[in-house]
């Protein structure tokens, strides 16, 4: 078979047919790189010379293409800016305030919530709060000519990184508290689901401000949220149905309607086995993630199952074999293909962000060994 | 009236705080032993909250409105009860270590442990070890649970483990340690005595460690 583009390579997985090789991919939604191994790896890889940050305050703040060129990788990747009418507010211990009005601190590589600013409020609060404004200046600065560039002048496929870094059940908890939010959706129904709702509303109204600047160029639009640990689920399949699954399913009736040749992509950390038939009922194209250690998450088991109506995005376990040994790599990287890529409908990435403390070689070997096993028909 | 008991203890695993109030209310007004509302009702619908939780029967959602129905039966029970029924399984201090800030699964292990009948002191989260040990001095828990969830933050359990003992304070107490990136392995590597994968097994854990018996 003649070499495909990339781009050809990642449309032939996701319609579920077999293409050159399993196509990889790195840096979209929930598979960044963080700052630490970034910079180690730019290093290793011989790069030159600096690139702006395209964010600030996350683990990955960085995004260079360079990178993505020496590894191989399939697809480039687009976002939204930050608004650029406000300033972010930055506290001397670097501290700072998003735009929900809530603050994160950073801690030891990592970044957490340290005030819920709802947590007192009453369902009547919820009508005065400062919502963040989807439609504001700045979030699509360049967005539309940067995506059409790589459409029309490059063969990469196309995948434009989730419009807000977090999804809706964890802007809720942020700004409720993550207890009392829990609390509410089993006792407090009433203000659970006006909250839900106004968060998905900003949403809803960002993404589709997002796809009026690059929908008619993407393949893929992500979406990135957690609903899983390591054992389990962190709410029911029921509370699951009762308060996000409408939401979700409107924003992707909304994708579908105005761009209905993009996938959509959702990622979930975890144990989530007990909702992907919800996922596939409200038309998730793409699981990301496939964490491979969590329960229930096999990956043969859930190609068995599920392989017909999705296709699996990540699945290279990042919390024992990422940091191992190269050898341990091999045998990740080959276990997974074996299990996920016959029949197409596989994309190799790490499962979930790469982190500071995995070797630099490793993150090369994995790319390479992925070139090597993925060659269709599989044979590993 | 054993009825009652199962009632309460099905209303607290139902998570209706107010139910389980009006249910010990009653359950006192009838002259039964408030030691008997506590063990055979309260504790008893937690523990099946720790099981089922530990089984992945029911979420985190679940076990803070039964913890939340907990504390509303206790707070009807507690003048009823004299020292003799809440002479605890024994006094634990949690914490999160330094430089990590997640607290949840703390924050569960010190509800079940509560409810299990042990006296639990939580420190709260970014706890310094100098802070661990000055806890242990004053307070000298049987128990110590040291949490992390950050794979950069363990070497803080370490730290902590190592300023105890240099500051004479390990002895005669066990220590306990939990969070996603722990393991076993990692437990018995840096000393600690006792580690549990989930908030049900730290209680089981808890009282192998102090050699109680399950009533």
């Amino acid at each position: 078979m003649s070499a495909m583009s990339h781009r050809e390579r990642v449309l032939t997985a996701l319609s579920h047919q077999e293409p050159d090789r399993v196509p990889l991919d790195l840096w979209g939604s929930a598979t960044t790189l963080n700052d630490g191994i970034y910079m180690r790896l730019k290093q290793a890889l011989g790069i030159e010379g600096d690139v702006a940050p395209w964010r600030q305050g996350h683990t990955g703040n960085y995004y260079d293409e360079r990178v993505l060129e020496k590894l191989d990788v399939d697809f480039r990747h687009v976002w939204l800016k930050s608004r650029s009418d406000v300033k972010t507010k930055v506290y001397p211990d670097g501290s700072y305030v998003d735009e929900w009005g809530v603050t994160w601190r950073p801690e030891a590589g990592f970044v957490a919530v340290v005030t819920n600013p709802l947590n007192g409020a009453e369902l009547d609060d919820l009508k005065s709060y400062p919502w963040p404004v989807a439609r504001a200046p700045g979030r699509t600065d360049g967005l539309k000519e940067r995506t059409q560039q790589l459409r029309e002048s490059t063969d990469y496929a196309v995948e434009a990184r989730s419009a807000t870094s977090l999804g809706l059940f964890e802007y809720c908890y942020n700004l409720r508290g993550t207890e009392k939010f829990m609390i509410d959706m089993m006792t407090n129904k009433k203000f659970a689901a006006a909250l839900v709702d106004r968060v998905t509303q900003f949403e809803f109204e960002l993404v589709n401000y997002y796809l009026d600047a690059v929908g008619e160029y993407i393949d893929i639009l992500c979406w990135a949220e957690d609903f899983g640990h390591q054992t389990g689920l962190l709410i029911s399949p029921a509370l699951y149905r009762e308060f996000f699954k409408p939401r979700h399913a409107e924003i992707i009736a909304s994708v579908k309607r105005k761009a209905p040749h993009v996938k959509f992509q959702f990622h979930s950390c975890g144990a989530i086995r007990p909702i992907i038939p919800e996922f596939i009922d409200i038309g998730v194209d793409i699981l990301q993630s496939i964490q491979p250690r969590a329960k229930g998450m096999d990956s043969a088991e859930l190609k068995r199952e599920f392989g017909k109506q999705l296709t699996f995005h990540g699945a290279i376990d990042i919390q024992l074999a990422l940091p191992g040994s190269l050898e341990d790599i091999d045998k990740e990287v080959r276990k997974r293909i074996a299990a996920l890529a016959p029949g197409g409908g596989y994309i190799l990435a790490p499962s979930n962000n790469v982190q500071d403390d995995t070797p630099v070689e490793n993150v090369i070997h994995m790319y390479q060994v992925a070139k090597t096993y993925g060659h269709y028909p599989i044979r590993v | 009236m054993s009825d009652i008991f199962a009632l309460v203890a099905e209303h607290l695993y139902q998570g209706q705080a107010e139910e389980v109030t009006r249910l010990v209310t009653l359950a006192l007004a009838e002259g039964l032993k408030p030691s008997d509302i506590l063990k055979r009702g309260l504790m008893a619908g937690m523990e099946r909250v720790g099981c089922d939780f530990r089984d992945g029967n029911i979420y985190v959602p679940e076990v803070l409105i039964a913890a939340r129905a907990m504390h509303a039966g206790m707070g009807v029970l507690r003048p009823f009860l004299v020292s003799s029924d809440t002479t605890t399984r024994g006094r634990v201090i949690l914490g999160t270590v330094r430089g990590d800030l997640h607290d949840i699964g703390k924050n569960l292990v010190g509800m079940l442990l509560e409810s299990a009948g042990f006296e639990v002191i939580d420190l709260g989260i970014d706890i310094p070890p100098e802070k661990f040990v000055a806890a242990v001095r004053e307070k000298r828990p049987s128990i110590l649970g040291l949490s992390a969830l950050l794979t950069t933050t363990l070497p803080e359990m370490k730290s902590t483990i190592r300023a105890l003992i240099e500051a004479g304070a390990r002895d005669g107490l066990k220590i306990m340690v939990g969070g996603a990136p722990v393991t076993q392995e990692f437990a018995d590597r840096i000393g600690a005595d006792g580690y549990a994968p989930d908030a049900a097994s730290a209680t089981d854990k808890a009282r192998e460690l102090l050699k109680v018996v399950r009533q």
